[in-house]
């Protein structure tokens, strides 16, 4: 157990949601109980049920089991006239004795097993980190999961251990991922049904209660209180207090 | 009067059938009076249904049937017990029929051995230290599982508030449990739901890892090795299965609970596996530190404490329930049965190091 995962972080940062894993872990188990309430209704596409299988264990312990799910659509791209997959993931991994915490958030881009794009949004718990790493940020590129291997299996085109350049960004959970993703493709036949949805609409508003409420708050704070610790600024370690 | 424990047997073996002592045994143990039926054919074997159709089950507990009935069938050949137990459900749905044989389980069809509630091995029953605590759980959950058939009207209460109530989870995971529950349980229940209701509770959701723990997997949770969970499990009561079929000699623990109550033990929160903080748990309980190396969770085979396991596998391809061992989920892999797990179900898992594979 780390002195710094145990509550005994006596300074208060701002962000300190933002880089709290309990914090992800919560807002991860609020909308995935949500949606296997409605899983009846998600049926057309197996591999949400599949998510929702993986999810359901996680449930179990939030705070101490990982997460690996990712799900997939098939939409269309109006530029190039082509079918296209999205693949939407998600990767929590808790502290264990060995390694650090780690939180990713994926979006990935395929058409015929080939890889068009992708970009990750990482959270990093590290509070030292002498390479000056924001968190959160989005990165393009970055490893290939497994789970994502499976599925798109053409060689990746960017070096998968590129350090930088890392954009600050405001946080997101896979509910808020998927919702990107789902406002990007609104004319989607598989994306309409969500959009239209009342329960989704819910779903993405508690998340961005749970998610950005907080990152928003802290913001202003720090703006208000802090103005010369700089708000991009603050998102690097050592973090403004 | 206590309740009838009928045992359905043939008269191919003579003795096959419990002795006195045996049967003395067994109705102490169980609490009934056990109906010993030797029959020689299928008249005698009718004879019984026409009874319990006339009584309607009435004061019978349940029925232990042996799987291969010799002699018995039509023209003297086999009879089979799993479809005289689909018989008696027929004529009498309240009797819960559970079967034996000396015959491995492994040997017996699946789709045979869900005609009976539950299958135990013929010597374990009449052996010196029978089950009974399961056996009594199996014939007091399927009495309230049929109960809660006869509470439904019509469609309500529906199927699945009928097995949040028989297994009375916390609040946190009834949602969960709700969504897990096989489609042809959720709604209007027949005659033969508590029959397919209680195989689910017994076999699915106490049987599968998912909802709840076994002793091994609590143990493998906290970091600890069975001795070291039977010194603390009084501090984990509160997160003790207690609902339908809930047996003391299958202890069943639910996994939302015992977090929390560690956390509370230890006096801060826990992020990530409950079991790094195994010293902290043992030490907030006054083991000794001399003590607690030999009640720490070790990984097989090599029992180094460098790696805290993180779940239990079966040792190899024999899948034995008693040849389960802690184990590093990296030198893991899915048992095949368990390729596609049922929902809020996780699959069993084979220890077979990636060296191996």
């Amino acid at each position: 157990m780390s002195k710094k995962t145990n509550g005994a972080v006596v300074v208060k940062h701002y962000f300190d949601d933002v880089r709290s894993y309990a914090h992800i872990a919560k807002a991860e188990e609020v909308f995935f109980k949500s949606l296997i309430a409605k899983k009846n209704e998600l049926r057309n596409n197996y591999t949400i049920h599949q998510a929702l299988d993986k999810a359901a264990h996680f449930l179990g312990d939030p705070i101490g089991r990982g997460l690996d799910i990712m799900v997939e659509f098939e939409v269309d791209d109006p530029k190039r006239n082509k079918r296209q997959k999205v693949y939407l993931g998600t990767l929590l991994s808790p502290l264990t004795s060995k390694d650090e915490a780690q939180v990713t958030h994926y979006i990935c881009l395929s058409e015929e097993a080939n890889f068009l794009a992708k970009i990750h949004l990482d959270r990093d718990f590290s509070l030292n980190d002498a390479g000056g790493k924001p968190t959160p940020h989005i990165q393009v590129g970055g490893r290939v999961s497994k789970t994502l291997a499976a599925k798109v299996t053409g060689e990746p085109f960017w070096k998968d251990d590129l350090a930088k350049p890392r954009v600050p960004s405001m946080p997101v959970c896979s509910a808020l991922l998927w919702h990107w993703a789902f406002l990007e493709y609104r004319k989607d036949q598989s994306i309409v049904p969500f959009l239209g949805a009342d329960w989704w609409i819910a779903m993405v508003r508690e998340a961005e209660v749970l998610v950005l409420k907080p990152f928003f708050d802290d913001g202003s704070r720090l703006m208000a209180e802090k103005p010369a610790s700089g708000l991009l600024n603050s998102f690097y370690v050592p973090l403004a207090r | 009067m206590s309740n009838i424990l009928y045992w359905i047997d043939d008269t191919h073996d003579v003795g096959k059938p419990p002795s006195l002592t045996e049967q003395k045994r067994l109705e102490k143990g169980l609490k009934v009076s056990l109906g010993i039926r030797t029959v020689k054919d299928r008249k005698q074997f009718d004879e019984l249904l026409a009874q319990l159709n006339t009584t309607n089950g009435r004061n019978v507990a349940g029925v232990i049937m042996d799987y291969q009935l010799t002699g018995v069938g039509e023209k003297g050949l086999w009879a089979f017990g799993n479809t005289w137990a689909a018989e008696i459900r027929a004529v009498a749905a309240s009797i819960p029929v559970i079967g034996i044989s000396h015959e491995p389980e492994k040997k017996i069809p699946r789709l045979r051995l869900e005609s009976f509630l539950a299958f135990f091995p013929r010597d374990v029953l009449m052996g010196l230290r029978p089950p009974f605590e399961d056996i009594s759980a199996l014939l007091g959950g399927y009495a309230m599982a049929y109960k809660a058939f006869e509470k439904q009207k019509g469609d309500k209460p529906s199927g699945v508030e009928l097995l949040l109530d028989l297994v009375k989870p916390p609040k946190a995971v009834s949602d969960l449990i709700a969504a897990a529950i096989p489609t042809k349980l959720t709604g209007h229940w027949d005659k033969e739901t508590p029959h397919m209701a209680s195989r689910w509770l017994w076999h699915d959701f106490q049987g599968r890892p998912g909802f709840l723990f076994d002793d091994l997997a609590l143990a493998t949770y906290l970091g600890l090795n069975l001795h070291g969970i039977k010194f603390i499990h009084r501090k984990f009561q509160e997160a003790r299965y207690a609902g339908a079929f809930a047996s003391d000699q299958r202890t069943r623990w639910w996994v939302s609970s015992v977090r929390e109550i560690a956390e509370k033990l230890i006096g801060e929160r826990i992020v990530g596996p409950v079991s790094n903080a195994r010293n902290e748990l043992l030490k907030a309980l006054r083991v000794t530190k001399s003590n607690r190396p030999k009640l720490l969770a070790r990984a097989h085979p090599n029992q180094s404490l460098d790696f805290i396991p993180d779940c239990v596998a079966y040792s190899d391809d024999e899948v034995e329930e008693e040849d389960r061992v802690q184990a590093l989920f990296k030198d893991t892999r899915v048992d095949p049965r368990d390729a596609n797990p049922p929902f809020g179900f996780e699959p069993r898992r084979i220890y077979e190091p990636a060296s191996r594979s």
